[in-house]
This record gives C-alpha cells, sequence and structure tokens, in this order.
C-alpha cells in the first residue's frame, strides 16, 4: 500500500488492518515518519520528533502479532503527544525555556495509556508556553503555522497537537484543554478536538497549569477515532486525586446511537457576542440545521452568566498557574541561572526562563491572591463560577446538549493579536465554560470561510456540550452532524493524503 | 473610566512588588510594559463586580478529589541517580544550591 494511502486511513481503519496484519505496524510508521521532515518544514509542530523510538515500538506490535498476541485497539496507530505530557526518556518541555534538558525519568499516565493500547509515538509538539496561549505564538521557539493558510496561526495552546494530525504526520494525537486549549485548535485547523468531562482521564503525568480546569483529550479526523481515543484513555487512576471511578462506556458504540428526539439547546444572547464573526454565525445555523434535520429538538436555553466567563476564568487560571509555576526555580530540574544568593538564583532562573505570557499570568494570579485582593477577586470569581456552573445545570433540565460556536473567529494572521493579550483571552468565550463547570465538551469541523480578498478560506468548529460524563451523547450528536456533512473529509491545500 | 481608576492602583512599583512576590526579577521597562497591560485585564475583570454574589458560595467541584491515603506497599522506586539525573546541579549525591544560611 502506498503511503498516501495509508495516511489516508482513518486511526481505527489502520489499527484493523495492522491487527488482521494486512499493513505491519513497521509500514505504517515508515509510512509518517516519511511526512515528518516536510510538514516540519513547512508547518513546525514537532518539539522532538522520535523517529527511533517509533520504529521500535512498531516492530514490537508485528513482533507481539507474530506470536500470535492480541494486539490493542490502537495497534501500530502512530500518535503525537502534545509537550505537556510526561514521557520517559523523550525531552519534555511544556513549551518553555525554564524545561530545556529536561528528560523525564518517569511515564505519564497519558503516554502509558496510548502505548498499552498499540499506539508507536511519532514525537512530541509545540505548544504555547505552559499552555498559555491561543495562537502557539507564546513561545521561546518558532511560532506553529496552519496547514490550511501557512501565514496564520493553528490556534492553541496544544497548535502542534492539531497540526499535526491536520497536515497527516499523525493518525491521532493529545492535548490538554485548560480553557479551550484542545478545542479551539481543533476548530481553527479542521478537526475533532474532544474535552472530556474533568477528571474522566488521568491528569498523572501532565504538567499542572489551573488543576481544577486541565483536562486531556485527543485530536482526530472524525468523531470515531476521537472515540476510539477516549475508550483507550479514560478511566480511574489512583496517582490523580481528581480522576472519577466511574465506568468506562462503549463510545464507539455511541456514535450509532439515533438523536432522533434529542433536545438541542443553544442560548440565542450568546450569539449577541460584538466579537462574533458573521461567518461563524452563518455557519452555527447551517450546522444547528443539520442536527434539527437529523431529528433532533432545537430549543432556546438561557446561559444568563456565560459572558463573565472569560473574566472568571483568566482570575482564575492566573490564581492557580502562580500558585502551580512556583516549582520552576532551578533546584531540581530544567534550567538553572547561576547567582551567588538563593533568592537571587529563583529570580534569575525564572526571569530568564519564562516568557512574557507566563510572567503576566503569574504576577496576575499573584495580584488576585494577595490577601488585600482575595476577596475582591478570587473569591468573587469563585463564586461567579458557581453561578455559571448552576446556569449549565438548569439549562439540562431543559435539553440534552447545548450548542455554541467554538471559537467567534475562524484562524487569524501570526502578530494580529499578538500584542494585545485581552483581545487574544477573547477566543476562549465560547469554551471556558466547560471548564469552569467540569463538563466535557467537543469541538466538530463545521465549514469554511468564504475565500476574500483579505482572508483564505478557513475552517470553523461547531462545539457540542453535555452534562458531566455525556461524552456518549455527544459523540452520537457528532457523529450524526458528520453523516450529513462533509467538512471533516476535506484536506488542507497541498496535503494530498 | 474603570481602566482609568485602575491604572492609578497599580502602578509599575506595584507590578515590582509582585514580581518580588512571585520570585521574578523584572527589568523596569518589563514592569511598566506589564503596568499597561494589567490595567487593560483589570479592567475587564471589573466586570465581575456587578454581579450580586451576597448569597453564593464559592465554587465547589460536584466531586472533591479522595483525599483518604494509600496502602501502606512497597511501590516502584528510582535509585538516587535516577532521582537526581535531571537536577542541574549535583555535589556527593545531592542537590546543590547557593548558600542560604551563615556558618
Amino acid at each position: 500500500m502506498e503511503t498516501s494511502q495509508i495516511v489516508a486511513l482513518t486511526a481505527r481503519e489502520l489499527a484493523v488492518r495492522v491487527r488482521d496484519g494486512s499493513i505491519t505496524a513497521r509500514r505504517a510508521a515508515d509510512a509518517y515518519l516519511s511526512r515528518v521532515d516536510a510538514v516540519q518544514r513547512a508547518f513546525g509542530p514537532f518539539a522532538h520528533a522520535t523517529p527511533d523510538r517509533c520504529r521500535a515500538q512498531a516492530d514490537a506490535i508485528d513482533q507481539a502479532r507474530a506470536r500470535g498476541e492480541t494486539l490493542g485497539p490502537l495497534a501500530g496507530v502512530p500518535v503525537g503527544l502534545k509537550n505537556i505530557f510526561v514521557t520517559q526518556g523523550v525531552p519534555t518541555t511544556c513549551g518553555s525555556k525554564i524545561l530545556s534538558g529536561w528528560t523525564p525519568q518517569y511515564e505519564g499516565a497519558q503516554a502509558a495509556c496510548l502505548r498499552q493500547a498499540g499506539a508507536v509515538l511519532v514525537g512530541k509538539l509545540a505548544m504555547d508556553e505552559f499552555a498559555m496561549g491561543s495562537s502557539n505564538e507564546n513561545t521561546p521557539f518558532e511560532p506553529v503555522r496552519n496547514p490550511w493558510a501557512r501565514d496564520h496561526v493553528p490556534g492553541g495552546s496544544s497548535g502542534g497537537s492539531a497540526v499535526v494530525v491536520s497536515a497527516r504526520a499523525a493518525a491521532l494525537s493529545l492535548g490538554s484543554d485548560t480553557g479551550g486549549s484542545i478545542r479551539q485548535p481543533a476548530s481553527l485547523c479542521g478537526l475533532v478536538g474532544l474535552k472530556p468531562t474533568y477528571g474522566r482521564v488521568s491528569r498523572f503525568g501532565m504538567i499542572a497549569f489551573a488543576s481544577s480546569l486541565d483536562q486531556a483529550g485527543p485530536f482526530a479526523r472524525d468523531t470515531r477515532d476521537a472515540a476510539l481515543a477516549l475508550s483507550v484513555l479514560a478511566g480511574h487512576d489512583p496517582r490523580d486525586a481528581t480522576s472519577l471511578n466511574a465506568p468506562v462506556p462503549d463510545y464507539l458504540g455511541a456514535c450509532e446511537t439515533p438523536i432522533k428526539g434529542l433536545r438541542v439547546g443553544y442560548d440565542p444572547d450568546g450569539l449577541n457576542h460584538e466579537g462574533l464573526d458573521p461567518e461563524v454565525r452563518r455557519a452555527f445555523e447551517v450546522s444547528l440545521r443539520v442536527l434539527r434535520e437529523r431529528g433532533a429538538e432545537i430549543v432556546e436555553v438561557a446561559l444568563p452568566h456565560a459572558h463573565l466567563g472569560v473574566a472568571t476564568y483568566y482570575v482564575l487560571c492566573a490564581a492557580e498557574a502562580a500558585s502551580n509555576l512556583a516549582r520552576y526555580d532551578g533546584v531540581r530540574y530544567g534550567r538553572r541561572q547561576p547567582q551567588p544568593s538563593l533568592d537571587g538564583m529563583y529570580a534569575a532562573t525564572r526571569e530568564a526562563g519564562f516568557g512574557e505570557e507566563v510572567k503576566r499570568r503569574i504576577l496576575l494570579g499573584t495580584y488576585v491572591l494577595r490577601a488585600s485582593s482575595y476577596e475582591e477577586y478570587y473569591g468573587r470569581a469563585m463564586k461567579v463560577r458557581t453561578l455559571i456552573a448552576s446556569d449549565y445545570r438548569a439549562a439540562f433540565e431543559c435539553c440534552d446538549l447545548l450548542v455554541t460556536p467554538t471559537s467567534p473567529f475562524p484562524s487569524f494572521r501570526i502578530g494580529e493579536k499578538v500584542s494585545d493579550p485581552l483581545a487574544m483571552y477573547l477566543s476562549d468565550i465560547y469554551t471556558v465554560g466547560a471548564n469552569l463547570a467540569g463538563l466535557p465538551a467537543i469541538s466538530i469541523p463545521g465549514g469554511f470561510s468564504q475565500a476574500a480578498t483579505d482572508r483564505p478560506r478557513l475552517p470553523i468548529g461547531f462545539q457540542l456540550l453535555g452534562p458531566r460524563l455525556a461524552e456518549p451523547r455527544l459523540f452520537a450528536a457528532a457523529a450524526a452532524h458528520e453523516a450529513d456533512t462533509s467538512w471533516h473529509l476535506e484536506r488542507p491545500p497541498g496535503i494530498k493524503a | 473610566m474603570i481602566v482609568s481608576l485602575i491604572v492609578s492602583l497599580v502602578t509599575a512599583k506595584e507590578v515590582m512588588e509582585l514580581a518580588h512576590l512571585s520570585r521574578l526579577s523584572l527589568s523596569p521597562a518589563e514592569a511598566t510594559r506589564m503596568c499597561g497591560q494589567f490595567a487593560h485585564i483589570l479592567g475587564y475583570i471589573e466586570m465581575l463586580r456587578a454581579v450580586d454574589v451576597r448569597t453564593t458560595e464559592e465554587y465547589l467541584s460536584q466531586r472533591q478529589p479522595d483525599s483518604s491515603l494509600r496502602e501502606d506497599q512497597v511501590g516502584p522506586m528510582y535509585t538516587s541517580q535516577c532521582a537526581l539525573s535531571a537536577v542541574p546541579q549535583r555535589r556527593d549525591g545531592m542537590v546543590e544550591v547557593p548558600k542560604f544560611k551563615e556558618d
């Protein structure tokens, strides 16, 4: 089978063929690895490619098959991991100079789940530093480029994870989502991106940014691949105190569930946001119609505090980041900036190691946590978070799912928003709610903007949110939407596979 | 109006104090730049003040983290060499840091 035919397969088709022996895992790995250099030159999604490890893992799969062993659900599937996931023996920088040179001594839960399912690691992927960003421009390294338009951002913070799947340098990838960092780049790159319920996937070995919001999840070309990935990743892990001890349902099977009679809610006020691109709104209305025509009942709901989500999120994530990032002091791992005094070493190391956005959030977090401003900012934001979560609970008494645009606008040019942090933060207006309330949410391809003189044709995402642990319902609706649309089948210009 | 009020509250001097608390050594130019960005961001966050939260409790996750103790069993262990392998500066099998206590 030709390389282009192999990389055109979905992850689940590829795993079936590796299991039945019609393609060896080594052949599949070589097919993807043959694309890594060109994709890296064009779009820069890799922080660290791992071709030797990939081939060795693939050979081990083929040897296990030859011995008659049962292979896993992702047998021979090449995957990429955001560089926030700890990988034993592979450099893990979290996109920051402060962790340059750090090669972990242990394997995180996410890398272990994928490996045990038979996946092979193509590489570690570029990201905004410590997952703080919506464009992949908050980096001491080269910014990642969007395969749909090279002068545009891929979104963030899991930009590299979106690009490797979009550009066919991996069949699946893993990202992390604190305020939209899986769903927004999935939207901007024309992919499916899932943020599972808080606690559904172990965070052991995922470098912490804002621990009450962080969750790991997959990028995939279609809904069923995302469902397959979640079936491998989900489950209880006693090493993560927030991990849910709940049964793991049949996510792939859920994709076949009809949605006739499913109540799909949307908040009309949420579409009045002044930054909402008219083409995104138009695409949202088309996707609503697709669901209605599949038998869903569309209902209007109210989320009266949703407009407070971004302000609430930025207080809370900054506070948690200031606390979590206190551990980077040059003592135990990563970079150290030598100084005669211990305090001087801490400050010089952090000053040299952190980029501007990370410093901004640490300072903001320190500000909102000070005793004199705690009640005014952090305490108040935690109360507004309660109101936002209550809105969702009330809405889910009237509907089974909620839908919104994923991002208020399609991708934008590299450098366009970099000087205005607040404008960048507003990218998250539709995504932060799911993190604040701990809910599962998925972004699926929902159309394209029209090519115009000032911007090329770009992907637009459509977001579905559900109650806690309602991932099967999300997959059912996403698969139904996919059955009547073809946006997920489109490839970026120049990507032939 | 709100933004200008905040500008007067968060001065470059205050940003330097926050930097000290955060163990960051900002240059004066960085502190001035951050000061302007703070004004913009805190001005936006001001919208939270308009919300009546007098009867609202702070958010609690529906499921609180499990704080029970693990079984007291021997698990995987790292050798000291492995545990120290990522330490930027070592001496005699220990982490070395600048002197921080007078003799």
